[in-house]
């Protein structure tokens, strides 16, 4: 994917209060992550989905000493953060995509007051139109699909911009890129 | 219930208060740099014009896409019930939520959930709903309407938001806006975690795919479609699109209009029922989709208002809406507000109502530049009056007036006079008078009027044939009876220019105060009769210095002439021979002007008309600044100044505090002198001023082009023009 699209996805991202960062690899995410979490300690989290990547991270944050909790929803309400990769960003505003018919994807992303989302930057693209026309020309296209840009906020009283009313009030955007010598994404092969 | 309401105190008591007034007004101030900016770089004009072709089209076959959508929506493994009415809508949810024996209902905001009065409903069966959008749940704790369709509870400072919640929630809370959005949070919890069923509507249907759209920027909407194990959507058939593509514009603008984001920070799109979690583990959820008809199926076949079934509910036209930032959305609309929500309301609920609504209306054309669907508000809530007033007719002396005075200008001068007589008017030093006559009107107390000019324009003209080609000169109303002076400048500059300038007498009132007030036929009568007047001496222009008959003779004329095929031809003829006096002087003198005075700083108001209705704006500014004018544009030059003509005298609160808002943008430019191309705004501004006492030259672009040609001559200088 090209550079240029990565960083108007940042740039728009970060224009709705999103938190950008950048992976060169697997396990510089998790050390991220893990660092991340630092400032939460003690801290619980549920992670959405069992992928390569959802596994990594989860054995991560347990060696660092981070509570995993099982995905439901009272544990979700509990857990501080949550995590889950997303498929596809939208550069044009910085958007998240995933496939969010998994009830664990929507509780991870929804209930806590953190929420990380890793994206590889592979699934940039450049416009809604792309990203829709992409998940619903699949053969089982979502049921429910879920576009995620910047934390959740609101303006109703006085107008006053405030973060996190309902769902998370921090929204970190991991970008998992390629170095471009194919090694980048140590682990991440199957 | 509703529909008993008494508009006018509501006005009353909203125009005066001062919470409601700042926080509308810092909004709409907000809102327009914000929109720009979030329309950066997006061909706004094109994509709305995209829309509204989509939504054109979706309407023409709005029963096929919803039998489409309910089989796509069958098949995807929801439960779809095509409601006809609001009743049977609030019967299948209500019904539903008793057979499943549910206690607790979660709502996202959905405004047809209003529409059909669905809270009401559930909670007299004893369930508990609990709005969860911020502003929605604030309005139903303190027990009130929304006063804003994005922001609902925007009338409410922070304080009283904190005293609510103490007293509602037993607890003590600080008025930080974080501190109460966090006991928003907090509280909210457990009704997400618990809630049986989850209410929400959609901002979209897609017919290929059977899926609902919902844009959210809370998150409630997540928590309500994804945690209770029932969903309820319900939906208006004017929000089914065909297929996913016409999902993209509509998200490339709806939330640019609406809060100017350039994108929600949700956006959900649903098809079919996924997973949910129970006290016996992981099952489908339930999930129906209430697709409500209740007037739109109706309404998309009517031949002028299927227009409204275009809206996509984004409130633009409400954020820069002069009236609606004074009394807000629980005064000017029921459940949907403004001069939509009046055509709405009169669809989904009563003709009437929504007519009464709709007289909130001042006509100022500002909400079409901005509406992503193209709507024509104006003419829908214009239409909707003149149903009404065909129906009921209208009050006995406005019915006089409109039909037996406008049409003949001699009594109509003579009643003016009488009846000014007959009150003894004060007429202050600078010719203006306390009192209104009262033949027209009870409630102008308050208002400075222009005194009568003695003698009207039509026996101050001064007939000549010299001159090359004819102008046939067009007064109205205002310039005949009460600025004749401004017709007189419009004779010189013309006459300057070696025209030939006629005024011919039959003429009368252009019929735009009567159209305006619901009164077609009186259009039409004089339509016929100032066509045939003008027609008569077959000039090679038509020129008037007042835009709203500019607007009848070049727009309305043709359309309301149109049954009778000979009377249409010449009005065609009629129209395009007619001209609007500034973009007639630019065009015939743009090069021969030259500077009279020398850099005097002035400012220039854009009359509704002018600007949005006949597209001029650039003209005059170049006239002035060619004249040598320093022109400092004020902030909403072109907002309206509150005349709209009739609205004057039905809504004197309204159109005064819209007048104080356009004098305070005046005098922040510090200039003496304001230009103007409307005598109806000009009226409305001298005389706010002459009220104000602040003494401020307030003029007619013909009058500076005049009082140009006059320098000249008398400089002996080279020719101006
Ligand atoms: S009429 Fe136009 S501007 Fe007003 S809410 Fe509807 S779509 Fe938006």
């Amino acid at each position: 994917m090209s550079g240029d699209l990565i960083e108007v996805f940042k740039e728009s991202a970060r224009a709705a209060l999103a938190e950008v960062n950048e992976s060169q690899s697997v396990s510089e995410l998790t050390a991220q992550i893990v660092c991340l979490l630092e400032d939460y300690r003690p801290v619980s989290a549920v992670v959405g989905g069992d992928g390569l990547i959802e596994r990594k991270v989860k054995e991560a944050l347990v060696a660092a000493g981070v509570e995993i909790l099982p995905v439901h929803k009272c544990s979700a309400e509990r857990a501080v953060v949550g995590i889950c990769c997303y498929e596809m960003g939208v550069a044009e505003t910085g958007t998240l995509v995933a496939d969010a018919s998994a009830y664990d994807a929507r509780l991870v992303s929804s209930l806590p007051p953190v929420h990380v989302a890793i994206l590889d930057s592979d699934g940039v693209v450049p416009d809604m139109a792309t990203a829709l026309s992409r998940m619903y020309m699949r053969p089982q296209p979502p049921a429910y699909l879920a576009m995620v840009t910047g934390p959740s906020r609101t303006a109703d009283i006085e107008r006053e911009l405030t973060l996190g009313v309902h769902g998370p009030g921090r929204l970190v955007v991991f970008l998992l890129k390629h170095d471009g010598d194919g090694g980048a994404r140590d682990g991440s092969q199957p | 219930m509703a529909v008993s309401r008494d508009l006018r105190a509501e006005a009353k008591r909203a125009l005066a208060d001062p919470v409601l007034f700042a926080a509308l007004h810092r909004f709409s101030e907000a809102y327009l740099p914000a929109r720009d900016e979030a329309l950066a770089g997006v061909a706004f004009e094109e994509l709305a014009e995209r829309i509204s072709a989509i939504r054109q089209h979706n309407i023409s076959r709005v029963c096929q896409l919803a039998d489409m959508f309910e089989q796509r929506a069958l098949e995807s493994g929801a439960c779809v019930y095509r409601a006809p009415d609001a009743a049977s809508a609030v019967e299948y949810v209500q019904k539903l939520a008793l057979e499943r024996g549910i206690r607790a209902v979660v709502k996202s905001k959905s405004m047809i959930s209003e529409e059909i009065g669905l809270n009401h409903a559930l909670a007299m069966s004893g369930i508990q709903v609990t709005e969860t959008d911020l502003g929605e749940w604030i309005i139903q704790l303190a027990g009130q309407r929304p006063s804003h369709m994005v922001m609902p509870a925007i009338h409410m400072t922070r304080e009283e938001v904190a005293r609510l919640f103490s007293d509602r929630l037993k607890i003590p809370v600080g008025t930080q806006v974080s501190e109460l959005v966090a006991v928003a949070r907090r509280q909210l919890r457990s009704h997400f975690l618990d809630a049986e069923m989850g209410i929400t509507g959609a901002n979209a249907a897609v017919a290929s795919t059977g899926s609902v759209l919902l844009l959210t920027n809370e998150g409630n909407g997540r928590l309500v479609t994804t945690l209770p194990p029932v969903h309820v959507v319900l939906v208006g058939y004017e929000k089914i699109v065909a297929d996913m593509d016409e999902i993209v514009p509509l998200l490339q603008v709806l939330p640019r209009s609406a809060t100017a984001q350039r994108i929600t920070s949700y956006v959900s799109i649903i098809t079919g029922p996924t997973e949910v979690e129970t006290r016996n583990g992981r099952k489908p959820k339930e999930l129906h989709i209430v697709l409500i008809d209740n007037g739109r199926v109706k309404m998309s076949k009517h031949p002028v208002f299927k227009e409204a079934m275009k809206c996509i509910r984004c409130s633009a036209c409400l954020n820069v809406c002069p009236v609606y930032r004074l009394i807000g959305g629980q005064v000017y609309g029921d459940v949907y507000a403004g001069g939509i929500g009046s055509v709405l309301t009169a669809f989904f609920h009563s003709k009437e109502y929504g007519a009464r609504i709709g007289e909130f209306c001042l006509g100022c054309r500002r909400c079409v530049q901005y509406c992503p669907a193209k709507v024509d508000i104006p003419e829908l809530v214009l239409a909707l009056r003149q149903e009404h007033v065909a129906a009921r007719g209208l009050p006995a002396t406005a019915n006089f007036i409109l039909r037996k005075v406008l049409p003949d200008k001699g009594l109509m001068h003579g009643l003016l006079r009488t009846a000014s007589r007959l009150q003894a008017p004060v007429t202050t030093r600078r010719g203006f008078i306390r009192h209104l006559p009262l033949v027209f009107h009870e409630v102008s107390r308050n208002m400075s009027l222009p005194a009568l000019a003695r003698q009207p324009f039509r026996d101050r003209f001064e007939h000549s044939s010299v001159g090359s080609e004819t102008v046939a000169l067009f007064a109205g109303c205002l310039v005949d009876f009460v600025y004749p002076e401004i017709g007189e400048a419009v004779v010189s500059v013309l006459r300057r220019l070696g025209l030939c300038v006629t005024f011919p007498e039959v003429q009368s009132c252009c019929g735009i105060p009567a159209y305006y007030l619901g009164d077609r036929k009186t259009l039409c009568m004089l339509a016929e009769q100032n066509v045939r007047a003008l027609a008569a001496s077959d000039p090679r222009w038509i020129v008037t210095a007042c835009p709203t008959c500019a607007v009848a003779l070049k727009k309305l004329y043709p359309e309301v002439l149109s049954p009778d095929a000979g009377l249409a031809l010449v009005a065609r003829t009629i129209s395009t021979r007619t001209w609007d006096f500034a973009s007639l002087a630019h065009r015939l003198i743009r090069d021969k002007m030259k500077p009279v005075v020398d850099g005097v700083p002035a400012t220039y108001h854009d009359s509704c008309h002018m600007k949005r209705s006949l597209g001029v704006s650039g003209e005059p500014r170049e006239i002035l600044r060619t004249l040598g004018y320093r022109l400092h544009e004020m902030k909403e030059s072109d907002v309206c100044c509150g005349f709209g003509g009739s609205y004057l005298l039905k809504h004197p609160g309204i159109s005064q505090r819209i007048m104080n808002r356009k004098l305070d943008c005046i005098k922040q430019t510090g200039v003496g002198t304001v230009f103007v191309d409307c005598p109806g705004c000009l009226l409305q501004i001298r005389g706010g001023l002459e009220r104000a006492g602040v003494y401020l030259r307030v003029e007619h672009t013909a009058q500076a082009l005049a009082a140009s040609v006059a320098v000249s001559e008398s400089k002996h200088k080279e020719c101006v023009i």
